[in-house]
C-alpha cells in the first residue's frame, strides 16, 4: 500500500495481476492491444481504459496502475505533451508509448523525455507487449532505486559539510536530520540518545518532518521491555542496523502502530550511533512506503549514522578543547595580571625603603655632623672666656659679646640639625594617643609664675588608640602643647581644652589655647623650615610635626585669631596603611 | 684646701682652654686627653671633681665612670659631652646617680664654674 491509498482508503484493483491503463481513443487499437493483453501468460494483466489526456489524470488520481500504455494521438494532446503531463503526475508509474508508424523517431525522443519503452503501432505483439511492459517496471524499479541512492549519496556528503560547519551539537544534529529527510525524500528523521536512567529511556534530541506531538507520543526504551523491541530500542540494544519493513503487520511494532498509520507512515529503518563501541542513541527513518530502503540505500544511511557518530563526537572534543582553551587563557590571564601585582608590590617595596635609606642616612649624617661640631665651639667659648678674663678691656666686652651670640646662635644651628634628623621613617605600633597626650603635659616646662597642668583640660573620647611612631607622637605634641604654654604664659586665666574624636578610619585631635594668637601675615608661614617669631625658637617645630604627620598619613591645621586664641587641629589614620605616598621630595 | 679636678677629653685645645678658666678660680687642674694617660692620672692622685667627655680614645664614658667608682666612689663626675641622650644610657647601666650632673656643650664658662662651686670638699 502507498500513503495515497492508505489515506483515501482506495485499494489495488487487483493484488495478484499487473494493473495496465490503456489510454487510446481509437476503440480499433485499443480492442487490438486488448487481445494481445488476454493472450499473455502469466502474469495475468488487468486493465482499464482513458480516451483522452484528462481523463487519464483523473483515473490515476484514483487508482493505482502498475503500468500506462500511452498513444500519442489522443483528441486533447498530441506528441510527447500527454507523456510528461502524466509522468510529472506520477513519477512513479512506468509509461510506454506507443507511435504510429511514420513516428519512430518520436518513440526515440519519448524514451529520452522518461518513458520506460515504445512500441510502434502495427508491430505490435503478444510478445512483445509481454516483454515491454515487464522491461517497463523492472527499469523504472531500479531507476527509483538508482535515484534513491543518489540521494543517499548527496546527504551524504552534505552531513560531512555539516559537521564541518556546525558551531554546536544542537545545530548539528538539526541539519542532518533535514537533510537525509530533504535529500532522500524520506516522510520524517528523528534522533534519539540513549539514557542510563533506570527506565533507559531514549530521548528525542532532533527531528526534521514530525509533527511536533508525534515524537512525544513514542516513549521509546532501549530496555528488554515492550517499549523497548521496536527498532529503535533494538538497534541501540543491539548496536545493528534494525527497521520495520511494515509498520502495518510487524508484531514488533505494535506500541506504536495507531499513532504511525494516523501520521501516514509505513516502514523505518533505524541505525544505531556507534562511537567507537559506545551506543550513542540511534538514527530513526520513516517512510511513507513499506519496504522503502534498498539494500544499497540502507548501507549508504548506515554511512551517514557512523558519520553522524563520528561528527557528534567530534563537535563535543572541539567544545572540550575550546573550553580548555578558554581555561589556559584564563589562567594565563590571572597568572600574568598577579605577575604584575607582584611587581608592582616589588617596586613599591623596594620605594619605601629606598626612602627609609635616605630619611635614615640624612638623619645619621645630620646626628653625626651635630655633635663633632659642639667639640669645636665649646673650646671656642672657653677660650673667648679666657682672653676676656686676660685682657680684662672693656674695648673688648663688644666683640665678646659678639663672640657669645654667635656661638650660641652656631649651637642653635646645630640643634636645628638634630631636629631635623628626627624626621625619619615611622616605627609603627599600637600607641594609645590619650596616654601620650597625658605625658606630654606633664612634661611641660611650667612658667615660673603659673602651673601650667592645672590649666589644661581634657575632653578626649573613648578609643584613641592609633598605628604610629610613638616616640614622633611625642614631639608632635610636645611641640604643639609648648608652643601652647607659650601663647597663655602672658596670661594667668588662659586655659589649654585638648580634644579628641572618632571619625571612621582617623582620629582627630584639637589643641585649643585661648592665648595671644597668631596674626593673618605669620600664619601663612608658620610650616615653613626655620620660620620662627620666638627668640629660643628653632624654627623648625612646626615643619617637622608637619613631616611628621604626612609619614604617618596624617595631616596638621592651624587657625588662629590674634588677642583670642589658636586651634591646632591634627589627623592621624587608625591603621598605617592608609599612609599615603611621599611624592614632594 | 683647695679642689682637685681631672679633666679628660680628647680635644686637647678644649681641655687647656678649662684648665685654665678653672685655675684662674683657684682650683687645681690635671687634664688627659686619652684613656690610659686618664687612669694612671686617676690612681696617682686623689681627685674630688671629674670632668669626662662621653667617648675618648681606649675608653667609653662608662668605662671611665666605674674606674672612678671603683677608685673614689664619692668623687664628684660629671659628663661634658655633645652627644644627646646621654641620661637614657647611664639609666639603662642604671649609672644615673653615680654622675652628679651632665654639661652639654658648648656651654658657659659661668655654667661651669657654678656646678663646681657646688661640690662638696672632704
Amino acid at each position: 500500500m502507498n500513503s495515497r491509498e492508505a489515506a483515501t482508503g482506495l485499494k489495488r484493483m487487483d493484488d495478484n495481476c499487473l494493473n495496465i491503463l490503456i489510454v487510446e481513443d481509437n476503440p480499433g487499437d485499443l480492442r487490438l492491444v486488448r487481445e494481445f493483453l488476454r493472450e499473455s501468460p502469466a502474469p495475468g494483466f488487468k486493465t482499464a481504459h482513458s480516451g483522452c489526456l484528462s481523463e487519464t489524470l483523473e483515473i490515476l488520481t484514483k487508482a493505482s496502475f502498475d503500468v500506462v500504455l500511452l498513444d500519442l494521438d489522443l483528441p486533447d494532446s498530441s506528441g510527447l505533451g500527454a507523456l510528461e503531463k502524466i509522468a510529472a503526475a506520477n513519477p512513479e508509474i512506468p509509461v510506454i508509448v506507443l507511435t504510429g508508424q511514420n513516428d519512430e523517431s518520436l518513440g526515440l525522443e519519448a524514451l529520452q523525455k522518461g518513458a520506460g519503452d515504445y512500441l510502434v503501432k502495427g508491430r505490435i505483439n503478444t510478445y512483445l507487449l509481454t516483454r515491454s511492459i515487464r522491461y517497463s517496471i523492472e527499469r523504472k524499479k531500479k531507476e527509483k532505486e538508482l535515484g534513491a541512492l543518489n540521494r543517499a549519496l548527496k546527504a551524504h556528503s552534505d552531513s560531512s559539510h555539516a559537521m564541518m560547519r556546525a558551531a554546536t551539537e544542537a545545530e548539528y544534529l538539526e541539519k542532518i536530520c533535514r537533510i537525509i529527510m530533504e535529500d532522500c525524500g524520506h516522510a520524517m528523521v528523528w534522533v534519539g540518545f540513549a539514557e542510563n536512567d533506570k527506565a533507559k529511556t531514549v530521548r528525542p534530541v532532533a527531528q526534521a518532518g514530525f509533527e511536533d506531538e508525534y515524537l512525544k507520543t513514542l516513549n521509546i526504551t532501549w530496555a528488554d521491555t515492550e517499549r523497548g523491541r521496536g527498532p529503535t530500542g533494538t538497534a541501540i540494544r543491539t548496536g545493528k542496523a534494525c527497521g520495520c519493513g511494515n509498520m502495518l503487520t510487524d508484531p514488533a511494532f505494535t506500541p506504536w502502530r495507531a499513532e504511525a498509520l494516523k501520521q501516514g507512515y509505513a516502514s523505518s529503518l533505524v541505525l544505531p550511533l556507534n562511537t567507537g563501541g559506545v551506543i550513542l542513541g540511534a538514527l530513526t527513518i520513516y517512510s511513507g512506503k513499506t519496504d522503502a530502503f534498498s539494500e544499497s540505500e540502507k548501507s549508504m544511511l548506515w554511512k551517514i549514522a557512523d558519520d553522524l557518530a563520528f561528527g557528534i563526537m567530534a563537535i563535543r572534543l572541539r567544545l572540550e578543547r575550546k573550553k580548555v582553551e578558554e581555561i589556559l587563557r584564563r589562567d594565563n590571564e590571572t597568572f600574568e595580571k598577579q605577575v604584575r601585582e607582584r611587581s608592582r608590590e616589588l617596586l613599591d617595596a623596594q620605594q619605601e625603603l629606598e626612602k627609609a635609606r635616605r630619611l635614615s642616612d640624612i638623619g645619621t649624617l645630620s646626628a653625626i655632623v651635630a655633635h663633632e661640631l659642639r667639640n669645636p665651639l665649646a673650646a671656642i667659648s672657653m677660650a673667648a672666656s679666657n682672653i676676656r678674663r686676660k685682657a680684662a678691656n672693656p674695648l673688648l666686652d663688644k666683640h665678646f659679646f659678639n663672640i657669645d651670640k654667635k656661638i650660641t646662635e652656631s649651637n642653635q644651628i646645630i640643634n636645628n640639625l638634630l631636629f631635623y634628623s628626627r624626621i625619619r621613617m615611622p616605627q609603627f605600633e599600637r600607641v594609645d594617643i590619650t596616654a601620650i597626650l597625658e605625658e606630654c603635659v606633664e612634661n611641660l616646662q611650667s612658667p615660673p609664675a603659673h602651673e601650667i597642668t592645672e590649666r589644661v583640660e581634657f575632653y578626649l573620647s573613648e578609643n584613641n588608640l592609633i598605628e604610629a611612631d610613638p616616640l614622633q607622637m611625642k614631639e608632635v605634641f610636645s611641640n604643639i602643647l609648648d608652643n601652647a604654654r607659650d601663647a597663655i604664659s602672658s596670661s594667668p586665666r588662659g586655659k589649654i581644652h585638648i580634644r579628641s574624636a572618632e571619625n571612621g578610619k582617623t582620629v582627630d585631635i584639637r589643641i585649643e589655647d585661648t592665648g595671644v594668637g597668631i596674626s593673618k601675615e605669620n600664619l601663612d608661614k608658620i610650616f615653613e623650615p626655620f620660620f620662627t617669631t620666638k627668640a629660643k625658637g628653632t624654627g623648625l617645630g612646626l615643619y617637622v610635626c608637619q613631616q611628621i604627620l604626612k609619614l604617618h598619613g596624617g595631616g596638621i591645621t592651624v587657625e588662629s585669631e590674634p588677642g583670642k586664641g589658636t586651634v591646632v587641629g591634627i589627623n592621624l589614620p587608625r591603621g598605617h596603611k592608609n599612609v599615603e605616598k611621599d611624592t614632594d621630595h | 684646701m683647695s679642689k682637685k679636678i681631672l679633666i679628660i677629653d680628647d680635644d686637647p685645645e678644649l681641655c687647656e682652654e678649662m684648665a685654665e678658666i678653672l685655675e684662674s678660680e683657684g682650683y687645681l687642674v690635671d687634664n688627659a686627653s686619652d684613656g690610659v694617660k686618664g687612669m694612671e692620672l686617676l690612681w696617682k692622685n686623689i681627685y674630688h671633681v671629674f670632668l669626662l667627655d662621653f667617648k675618648i680614645q681606649g675608653m667609653t664614658g662608662i668605662d671611665l665612670l666605674k674606674e672612678i667608682r671603683k677608685k673614689d666612689p664619692k668623687a664628684a663626675v660629671f659628663f661634658v659631652s655633645g652627644r644627646p641622650g646621654l641620661d637614657a644610657i647611664l639609666a639603662a647601666e642604671n649609672l644615673s646617680d653615680a654622675v652628679k650632673g651632665i654639661i652639654e656643650k658648648p656651654f658657659d664658662s659661668q655654667l661651669l664654674l657654678e656646678k663646681i662651686e657646688a661640690c662638696p670638699t672632704y
